[in-house]
């Protein structure tokens, strides 16, 4: 016999319906692969380049950074290419996690609309996507660190799969949130947008945490310092660019934020996955 | 003959009632008082009002208070005309929007095929598509392997399957999404939107032959249909729908006629100018005066 009937829990509360949401993505983990795969087939599909474009995109951004803060701000870092390239990596997966996440459910409306499965798998498949050209980046830039900056590297690089995995916990339920919320007031995919254009020049993308902390108010760059995002991202460079280890609570505090938010973004999600029928 | 006189004397009558209750209990679908309700306000909706261009939306009630159960066997039919809420309760038992009062409980696998070729993606090839396809059907990837070659025989696209669906022509498209949506589904349940053909004659034929298939193959399958002739030669069973109402249900042949004759239109009525009387042509019989073609309508005088 074919299919599957969804396990379904009855007159549950709010964490037992968040708790659905979980069993239904990993009874359906193969439809995530499906639609994740075909999310990377379809962005590349008619480009001459077509998948390397995973490869040029980053590099091609380094060097745009690299010529306007290097020749436009005359302001130097040694290897300011590698500098920029390890926090543009992570910076671009996440920014677009969070972008196409929150046109996961309104950008696969027709099918919505038509087929019955749990709607969690959509802003899955979003963000394993995502993970995969993370994935894919991070690979390019250790060869090119090979190539380039062999000094910098050292076996503290085996740490970007971890630091992979904690950027995923840590968008997960800001991503689910989003695009159920994103279902009601579709607004909300423009305004992001915008939102993670302006993080960018918050985050210690182009600049480093320190430069920024000694330029602000010492209370403001305390609070810079416990951002998830500025220690996550931090935590990339000093794996590639300082060749050292992530500092603890880079990894911990996302962590810890992403997996205490999960189960209210979930029951959230549980709540609004109901409506989606309608409100499309 | 009374309906007692039937019954063996050694068996209690109340056995058929339990028997109901149990075929009942087994429903394929059983749906107890529901309703559904589209736009009404919302805090949203006032927000949108209030700063933005979103209007805010009349409440409507799509559905209104349905009791329908459909058993293991059924071919069950809704009918009615447009807007009348046939593919909102098809949506409602396919769980594809939810209620909001009432119960609806559903048995076993439901498969909704209420548009075929949904899910394909132009950029993608036809064998992907129909990958994606039947992992958005449930299925697991050596079940989908496994009828990918049932697919293609059937849409007749030959090595077309391994080109982007945007280089297929219409015709192929709409073969290939037949093909895929009733290959790649072996429901309980079953609800279908129109018992449909598609494509050019020869292949019309067949795909009709499809749908009779997994009709048969079903253990019970609901159908919205305009097709009367077909509701009262297939269905077990029908439902009249009106403005989200049943507002008759039973044998289909019944149904059916009732609905025919609901949707005949009353004939036109005229006022004679001379003696007033109302006739249904324009030439009046007593006084032999023609109604102007331009005349106003005298109130009163359509039968509406």
């Amino acid at each position: 016999m074919s299919g599957r009937t969804r396990v379904r829990v009855y007159r549950a509360g709010p964490f037992a319906r968040a708790g659905q949401v979980v069993v239904d993505v990993l009874t359906w983990r193969h439809l995530v692969v499906q639609l994740a795969r075909a999310e990377l087939r379809r962005e590349n599909a008619r480009l001459v380049l077509g998948d390397l474009w995973w490869i040029a995109d980053p590099l091609l951004q380094m060097v745009v950074y690299t010529v306007l803060v290097s020749v436009v701000f005359q302001r130097t870092l040694p290897d300011y290419p590698l500098f920029v390239l390890s926090a543009l990596i992570p910076w671009k997966a996440l920014a677009t996690s969070v972008t196409s996440g929150a046109t996961a459910i309104t950008g696969n409306e027709r099918i919505v609309r038509q087929l019955a499965f749990p709607r969690s798998v959509l802003p899955m498949a979003r963000m394993g996507a995502q993970l995969w050209r993370l994935a894919v980046a991070l690979v390019v830039m250790v060869a090119l660190m090979a190539l380039l900056w062999p000094e910098r590297i050292s076996l503290h690089l085996l740490w970007l799969p971890v630091l992979g995995i904690v950027q995923f916990v840590f968008l997960l339920p800001f991503v689910l949130v989003l695009s159920a919320a994103t279902v009601v007031v579709r607004d909300l995919a423009n305004l992001m947008r915008h939102v993670m254009r302006l993080a960018l020049y918050l985050s210690p993308v182009l600049y480093s945490v320190d430069q920024l902390v000694e330029r602000v108010p010492e209370a403001i760059g305390a609070a810079y310092r416990l951002n998830p995002v500025a220690l996550l991202i931090d935590g990339y460079r000093d794996v590639t660019y300082y060749a050292t280890a992530p500092n603890a609570s880079a990894m911990l505090l996302p962590f810890g934020v992403g997996l205490a938010l999960l189960p209210f973004a979930l029951a959230w999600f549980a709540a609004m996955e109901r409506r989606f029928g309608k409100l499309l | 003959m009374s309906a007692d006189a039937l019954v063996p004397p050694s068996v209690d009558p109340s056995w058929f009632d339990e028997l109901r209750e149990r075929q009942d209990r087994h429903a394929a679908i059983q749906i107890r008082g529901l309703g559904v309700r589209y736009g009404g306000t919302s805090a949203i909706g006032t927000l949108g009002a209030l700063v933005g261009r979103r209007r805010p939306t009349r409440e409507v009630w799509a559905l209104r208070d349905i009791d329908l159960t459909v058993r293991a066997g059924d071919c069950f039919a809704i009918v009615g005309r447009n807007g009348a809420g046939k593919s909102t309760l098809l949506r409602v038992m396919g769980q594809l929007i939810d209620h909001d009062t009432g119960s609806v409980r559903v048995r076993g696998r439901i498969n909704a095929l209420l548009n075929l070729g949904v899910g394909f993606d132009p950029h993608l090839t036809g064998r992907e598509n129909v990958h994606l396809l039947g992992a958005l059907m449930g299925l697991r990837p050596a079940q989908i392997r496994q009828r990918v070659p049932e697919v293609i025989e059937f849409a007749d696209i030959g090595d077309f399957i391994d080109a982007p669906l945007r280089t297929y022509s219409t015709g192929m498209r709409a073969r290939l999404g037949f093909a895929a949506a009733t290959a790649l589904t072996e429901p309980h349940v079953l609800l279908l939107d129109e018992v449909m053909g598609t494509g050019d004659a020869a292949f019309q034929e067949r795909s009709h032959e499809r749908v009779m298939e997994l009709i048969r193959g079903a253990h019970a399958v609901v159908v919205a249909s305009h097709d009367m002739s077909w509701v009262s030669a297939n269905a077990t069973y029908a439902v009249l729908l009106d403005g989200g109402r049943i507002i008759a249900e039973g044998a289909p042949a019944g149904v059916t006629t009732l609905y025919r004759a609901r949707s005949v239109k009353p004939p036109r009525r005229y006022a004679c100018p001379e003696c007033e009387e109302i006739l249904p042509s324009t030439l009046c019989s007593t006084c032999g005066v023609w109604r102007h073609p331009r005349a106003e309508a005298s109130p009163g005088a359509r039968d509406s």
